[in-house]
């Protein structure tokens, strides 16, 4: 993983804070933006760059948790890494149960502070991963129809083309050129492909849900 | 002269009375009327009115047998006729002298010119011509004359007249002399001088002088009122005069038929005749003024009789009295009830602005409370910023060591930011302190004796019993210069502690006492003591041991002591003895003349 691909955005009403994190994060080798409040932060940045965000608990305006619900609402997966003068057990946890990565105090120590990072990066490259292949198995698979999708269900169960012809009160033929259809839309070329390919779809599924819910130790 | 006519009459009275009797032997079945007359007239009267009237009635009524004759006026009255068919002529205002008669007045005498009978006859006062006196008041306490003392047209009404302008009217004439109808008579007396006024029937002195007796010049009129309608002079009231009334024993037939007669006789030689309308209210008014007659019980002044007399009047008076009482009493009793009411409601008014004082005051501490818990909030928010970026500026360079990244310039630059840092934080403590900064402290001259028994007071110790708390106050006022209140705070701080302290059995002392320059306050517990560590601790603050505590409060006391030029001193007591100790030690002001700006 490379930690300069990614772009750790400040969240934070004091800049000094952001100056001596900056510090602390270039030397990581970490790139690092500053904002002031967390709506400058949804409105200038471009949250399709992977990183992570800082994020003080106690702003002027929208706080660091009120920040939280928004992301969630607009769907903006950037992980979330708090940073609080305030040892508040219970704000700490209810941030944690609600998505976030990590509740660091500060002043942090430099080591955790840079592995909670990078671990926030690396989920985060893991799981739009993930959601890419999950998009283009989707784009294929809606390729077809839903006569052809018919057909492929039951030939990955197993079934002859003559069973599936009587199942679903289809000519044979009929059922031949629609498998060769799919096929061909699905770019396989045998019925373990097919197995596979609808076995990683459900895989994927599976694993994004449970990359979302996986946090630091 | 005129007991010589009066003689002469008798006898020719006699001599019909006889002549009568021998017509009596002759009709025995005739009936007897007796009339009887009680002289108290002027002399004339029986001639001229008695004697006429007989004879008219006798020749009007032969078929009665008519008796006339004068009464005793010393016998009853009564008794002195024998008939029932009995009248009587007298005085009409004598007539109600004597109730008991039950006598039915018939027709009275009417004098000639008057429209009534009632008012016929007076009395007048006679002075002589050459006396002093000219006014009737004039005549207290001189001596009169009248005819009788019986004498209603005489002596009563001139007494009526007297009690119109003095009280006890019978009291007035010093003497009063009766003549009884006899020589010297009354104008006699007034004329030689041996009485001083006289009192005369009205017409008596008009007579007197036609008949030449007395000289109209001789004599002088005293309270001359208007004459009578026959020209009389008179001094007083005029009143009925003479009565002719009837037994209640008369027979009806009887009384009708002289009644009859009486009224529709020719008027006699005087013009006088007789009428039924007669009015006696002047008379009874003249009665009742005098007290006699049937007024006579006004005389009674016993209380016994005043009582009965004026029972109405006390009545009501007494229950009017009776009424202001009760109202009295009863608007007392309501004032008392309202008294309670308003007093029950002082109270009550008092005890919820007690109350209202009391939440006020928990009010202010919370709020005081809550402002210290919030300034501590914020200072430590505040200062934890610079804090933790030196943190991070440093941590950073041990970072850059460890991954073998040096870079000179940069950490130079993280030094230099980090070195900043510190100045802002220590700006920032500096800017807390100001604003917490207390105001100087005011030097008064204090007994520390009365701190510390305000101390005592206010402190958590004053809920204990007496055996748990022993207080040693020096004999002799304490004195040390600064602020009382301030003063008391630290007292207060040591006294809770020892309390928090204490455990089941408190033994709490409080003693105040000087040694060399310095006085001090000194409070001991029985409690657990404080460990070696713990003692080093205190007086710093956030370093509490108590659960809630913010550890204030002893950094408070140690900064009073301080600003007093004082110190605080901790010691667990002496070996043997659990326990703790906690004093107050202040510069003593030995001076006390000194200057309040004058303390060290």
């Amino acid at each position: 993983m490379n930690a300069s691909s990614f772009l750790i955005r400040v969240v934070d009403d004091d800049c000094s804070v952001y100056d001596s994190l900056r510090f602390i994060l270039e030397v990581g080798g970490w790139r690092t933006c500053w904002y002031a409040t967390a709506r400058d932060f949804l409105e200038k940045d471009d949250w399709r760059i992977p990183g992570a965000l800082l994020l003080d608990v106690r702003m002027p305006g929208m706080t660091g948790v009120e920040l939280q619900h928004e992301m969630q609402r607009r769907q903006i997966d950037l992980p979330i890494v708090f940073l609080s003068a305030h040892a508040d057990v219970e704000l700490a946890v209810t941030a944690v149960q609600n998505g976030a990565d990590d509740f660091l105090i500060k002043p942090p120590h430099a080591e955790k502070l840079l592995a909670s990072i990078a671990h926030a990066c690396e989920r985060l490259q893991n799981l739009r991963a993930l959601k890419q292949e999950q998009e283009e198995m989707l784009r294929l698979w809606n390729k077809l129809n839903d006569g052809e999708k018919e057909v492929m269900g039951l030939v990955a169960k197993d079934f002859g083309n003559k069973e599936i012809a009587n199942l679903l009160e289809l000519k044979e033929d009929a059922v031949r050129s629609r498998r060769a259809i799919a096929f061909a839309k699905l770019d396989i070329s045998n019925a373990l492909q097919l197995s596979d390919f609808l076995h990683r779809k459900d895989q994927l599924n599976d694993q994004i849900a449970a990359l979302k819910k996986a946090r630091t130790s | 002269m005129m007991d010589r006519v009066r003689n002469l009459f008798v006898c020719w009275l006699c001599v019909c009375v006889a002549a009568g009797w021998g017509s009596a032997l002759e009709a025995q079945a005739k009936t007897v009327v007796q009339i009887g007359l009680l002289d108290t007239f002027a002399p004339n009267f029986y001639i001229q009115n008695f004697a006429p009237l007989v004879l008219s009635l006798r020749s009007r009524y032969p078929q009665y047998q008519i008796q006339a004759f004068s009464l005793d006026p010393k016998r009853p009255l009564r008794s002195q006729f024998s008939s029932a068919n009995s009248f009587i002529v007298m005085e009409s205002g004598l007539a109600l002298m004597h109730p008991e008669l039950e006598l039915e007045e018939l027709a009275t005498r009417r004098l000639t010119g008057e429209q009534d009978a009632a008012h016929s006859t007076g009395a007048v006062f006679i002075v002589r011509a050459d006396s002093p006196y000219r006014e009737l008041s004039q005549l207290k306490g001189a001596k009169a004359a009248a005819a009788d003392a019986g004498d209603f047209s005489g002596w009563l009404v001139a007494l009526g007249e007297i009690a119109s302008i003095a009280p006890n009217p019978e009291l007035f004439f010093s003497n009063v002399t009766f003549t009884h109808w006899s020589f010297p008579d009354v104008s006699d007396l007034v004329k030689i001088g041996s009485v001083d006024v006289g009192i005369l029937h009205t017409c008596e002195l008009e007579e007197a002088i036609r008949s030449g007796t007395i000289q109209a010049t001789d004599f002088r009129i005293l309270s001359e009122k208007s004459p009578t309608a026959s020209g009389c002079k008179r001094s007083t009231e005029l009143y009925p005069n003479a009565m002719f009334a009837a037994f209640p024993t008369a027979q009806a037939d009887v009384v009708r038929n002289l009644t009859v007669a009486i009224l529709t006789m020719a008027p006699a030689i005087d013009g006088s005749d007789w009428v039924t309308n007669n009015r006696l209210g002047a008379v009874r008014r003249l009665m009742k003024t005098l007290q006699m007659g049937p007024y006579a019980y006004l005389r009674d002044t016993s209380p016994q009789a005043l009582l009965l007399r004026w029972k109405t009047p006390i009545l009501m008076i007494v229950a009017g009295i009776v009424f202001l009482l009760l109202h009295a009493l009863r608007v007392h009793m309501l004032l008392q009830r309202r008294t309670r009411q308003l007093r029950q409601e002082a109270l009550l008014h008092e005890q919820a602005e007690e109350a209202v004082r009391q939440s006020q005051r928990k009010l202010d501490r919370m709020e005081k409370a809550g402002m210290a818990a919030l300034m501590a909030s914020m200072f430590s928010h505040e200062i934890k910023q610079p804090l933790t970026n030196v943190a991070n500026f440093l941590n950073g360079i041990l970072l850059m060591k460890k991954l073998h990244k040096e870079n000179e310039q940069k950490e130079e630059e993280a030094l230099q930011r980090a070195v900043t840092e510190t100045y802002r934080a220590a700006e920032i403590i500096d800017r807390v302190r100001s604003a917490t900064r207390r105001d100087p402290v005011r030097k008064v001259l204090v007994d520390l004796n009365e701190v510390a028994k305000q101390a005592l007071q206010h402190s958590r110790c004053r809920r204990l019993a007496s055996e748990n708390i022993h207080t040693r106050f020096a004999d002799h006022p304490v004195a040390v210069i600064g602020d009382a209140l301030e003063l008391e705070i630290v007292l207060v701080n040591f006294l809770n502690n020892a309390m928090d302290a204490c455990g089941a059995k408190p033994q709490i002392a409080i003693r105040i006492f000087q040694a060399a320059s310095e006085a001090c306050a000194e409070v001991t517990d029985n409690g657990s003591g404080v460990s070696a560590n713990r003692l080093s601790l205190l007086g710093r603050p956030l370093e509490s041991s108590k659960p809630n505590g913010l550890g204030f409060g002893l950094a408070i006391a140690d900064s009073i002591a301080e600003a007093h030029g004082g110190h605080l001193e901790f010691k667990n007591n002496a070996e043997g003895e659990s326990g703790f100790c906690a004093r107050l030690w202040l510069p003593l002001n030995d001076a006390p003349s000194d200057a309040p700006d004058n303390a060290k």
